[in-house]
């Protein structure tokens, strides 16, 4: 059996008009872990999710899901899926959306009741469970859309942006959540643009823009590329100084210098250099980047990031786990 | 099979949250209250359980025979013609014309469609769940217009129960490309409108024809002396006096192309006649169709009838009409269902 429950290869998608949604993504997203796909609005997240839940069509390439084609019936039993702006019939109750998920994915009636009342507790809805969803706040039906991915007791469970518009509070439940599913062996892949929601529960990541995955991999792996010295200063550095700062590859962002280095030693030179341009040094430590420098550095600033061409972005190398 | 009743349930708890489906199972019910409170007796005739009464000496018409002839008349023309045939078939689509965009939208399609049941069920499920819904809503009507004749006239009319299957298939060929407009477009006012004028072509295609035939018939009855036609005003007076000839080829050509453009049209019309030929009249079906039913059809079978006219009314028989019919939705669901199966959701 394949370690991984999702190996895709070459998966592409062009829209009608010929919009490339996906420019051939490879994808491997190891068994039982808390895989984060992260990346702005438009970058293809979503059409990855549709496209191995069958609700599109790809245009081109390969895969696996659980060890068998993509659009595979029979597994998509084996699959939860919490879409994005996610529609139950609003005139069912919380209790009734599980029971129509179990019945689509075939669960025996025997058990229905046992995992709806168990679903219920989990994501804390059993209160509410006889109220029709139309009197559900947004977070509520967050909640009992990953109770109904998760009454065919799937193996993995796709949540695409889980946590949009939902406040801190359900966002801290939706993680333990998260963080339980994993303990029971489950595969989660979670679809976001929120940086913040994958950071303290995700086990490796994928940074994808414009169609394409820059950046894959464990997230302290990742981190460990562009970990190093940061010395900060005050004042203005002459262009001459500057620009050898620059041509040594090191990062100038106003008041500090990034190495590219662990080594102490390494800072030296710099701390040197600046002390005799007669600036004052704040400042040095040893920083790990951010989830959002790593997504910053590799899809670009603003909100809009900048066009990906072709195939000018290497992904970091990354060690597979 | 328990995915495919699931969503037949749910289609079902879809529609009865509607409150379309509640009016329109209150207005059935009302139409349905409304024929059972005709009432009769020797002198006169009752409305609304008896609130009303026009006199009306029966025992020197026929009695029962043309108390039956009335009750049925106004079952064919009002609540049949008006009722079945119209409102509750305009009421129907309407409840259901949002059942296949709702399905296709992001939200939805992301719960119905990435589980166990394939597309196909999918579709399958939602057309059943439509034709159910009307199913209920026709047979509930039409078992109270059952009990309406044994009450009212002491018989039991099972024959009234064909319109059942009847307005199944008008409604099932309208829905056919109302289906396929909703999948196509996604929007639940664009597949109404096109569908309201559908049926008012194929309504419109079905009057040329009426219209032609009655005119191909007069052209041929010409007076005898001078040889002209007679008009239609003057037909039944001046009938000792009219030979007929053979039809005006003009007429009967324009009567072919419309009949070949009706070809491919839901044959709405033809198929609630053929419940009306079933009907049954003190034991024999068919005596009120306006084309005079079993009785018609047993002259057209002994040649008795016009034989350029008889070529051309062949293809009137109810076969054609519910074949083609049922060709026509066939294709309509065909093209509708590859669609639904293959679109990017």
């Amino acid at each position: 059996m394949s370690d991984y429950v999702l190996d895709l290869s070459g998966i592409r998608k062009t829209y009608r008009g010929g919009v490339e949604a996906l420019k051939g993504i490879d994808l491997q997203v190891p068994r039982g872990c808390i895989y984060g796909l992260l990346g702005p609005n438009g970058a293809g997240k979503s059409t990855i999710v549709k496209i191995l839940t069958t609700l599109i069509r790809r245009s081109g390439g390969d895969g696996t899901m659980l060890g068998k084609p993509i659009g595979d019936r029979e597994t998509l039993q084996k699959v939860g899926l919490l879409p994005e702006h996610t529609q139950f019939p609003p005139y069912l109750t919380g209790r009734q959306v599980i029971e129509f998920a179990a019945g689509l994915q075939n669960v025996p009636s025997a058990l229905t009741r046992e995992r709806t009342d168990a679903l219920l507790a989990k994501v804390w809805m059993t209160e509410s469970q006889h109220r029709q969803i139309k009197t559900y706040s947004k977070g509520m039906k967050q909640r009992i859309g990953i109770a109904q991915a998760l009454v065919s007791d799937p193996k993995i469970i796709f949540l695409d942006e889980p946590t949009d518009g939902v406040d801190p509070a359900g966002r801290r439940e939706f993680r333990s959540l998260v963080r339980e599913l994993r303990e029971e062996g489950r595969t989660i892949f979670i679809n976001t643009h929120i940086l913040s929601e994958l950071e303290p529960i995700v086990d490796r990541v994928a940074i994808m823009a414009n169609g394409e995955i820059l950046g894959e991999g464990k997230l302290d792996e990742l981190r460990t590329e562009k970990t190093g010295y940061v010395v900060g200063f005050e004042g203005q550095l002459s262009a001459k100084s500057l620009s050898k700062l620059q041509d040594g590859d090191l990062e100038v962002d106003g008041g500090s210098v990034r190495l590219p280095s662990t080594n102490a030693l390494d800072a030296q030179p710099v701390i040197d250099l600046i002390r005799q341009e007669g600036l004052v040094i704040t400042d040095v430590s040893l920083k790990s980047q951010s989830l959002e420098d790593l997504f910053i550095g590799l899809v670009g600033g603003g909100s809009s990031p900048p066009p990906v061409p072709g195939n000018s972005v290497q992904p970091p190398r990354i060690p597979q786990a | 099979m328990k995915p495919f009743l699931t969503l037949l349930l749910e289609s079902y708890r879809g529609l009865k949250s509607e409150t379309i489906f509640w009016v329109t199972v209150g207005l059935s019910l009302l139409v349905a209250v409304l024929f059972l409170s005709i009432g009769f007796d020797e002198n006169e005739i009752s409305f609304f359980f008896g609130a009303t009464n026009i006199e009306f000496d029966f025992s020197g018409r026929g009695g029962r025979l043309v108390q039956e002839i009335g009750y049925i008349m106004i079952f064919t023309n009002l609540i049949a013609g008006g009722w079945l045939t119209f409102i509750a078939i305009i009421l129907a689509l309407i409840s259901c014309a949002s059942i296949f965009p709702d399905a296709m939208k992001e939200g939805s399609a992301g719960m119905l469609m990435t589980k166990a049941p394939s597309r196909l069920q999918v579709f399958l499920a939602k057309l059943t769940g439509s034709l159910f819904f009307v199913f209920i809503q026709v047979g509930l009507f039409v078992v109270i217009v059952f009990v309406a004749f044994r009450w009212r006239l002491g018989v039991w009319n099972f024959s009234v129960f064909w319109y059942v299957p009847a307005v199944l298939l008008v409604f099932l060929n309208l829905y056919s490309f109302m289906v396929l407009l909703g999948v196509l477009t996604r929007s639940v006012m664009t597949s109404i409108m096109l569908t309201m004028l559908l049926w008012g072509i194929s309504a419109g295609v079905d009057w040329a024809i009426t219209y032609h035939e009655s005119a191909y018939q007069l052209s041929q009855y010409v007076d005898a002396p001078t040889g002209e036609i007679v008009p239609e005003e003057e037909v039944e007076f001046r009938m000792p006096e009219m030979e007929k000839v053979e039809g005006d080829p003009q007429i009967l050509s324009q009567i072919g192309t419309l009949k070949i453009v009706h070809s491919f049209f839901p044959k709405n019309s033809p198929i609630m006649e053929s419940a009306e030929k079933k009907l049954v009249l003190d034991g024999m079906a068919g005596m009120l169709a306006s084309d005079g039913g079993d009785v018609s059809q047993k002259l057209e079978d002994e040649g008795e009838l016009d034989d350029a006219m008889g070529k051309l009314t062949a293809n009137d028989s109810t076969f054609y009409s519910i074949g083609t019919s049922c060709i026509f939705a066939f294709v309509m669901l065909s093209i509708a269902g590859w669609l639904f199966c293959r679109k990017d959701l």
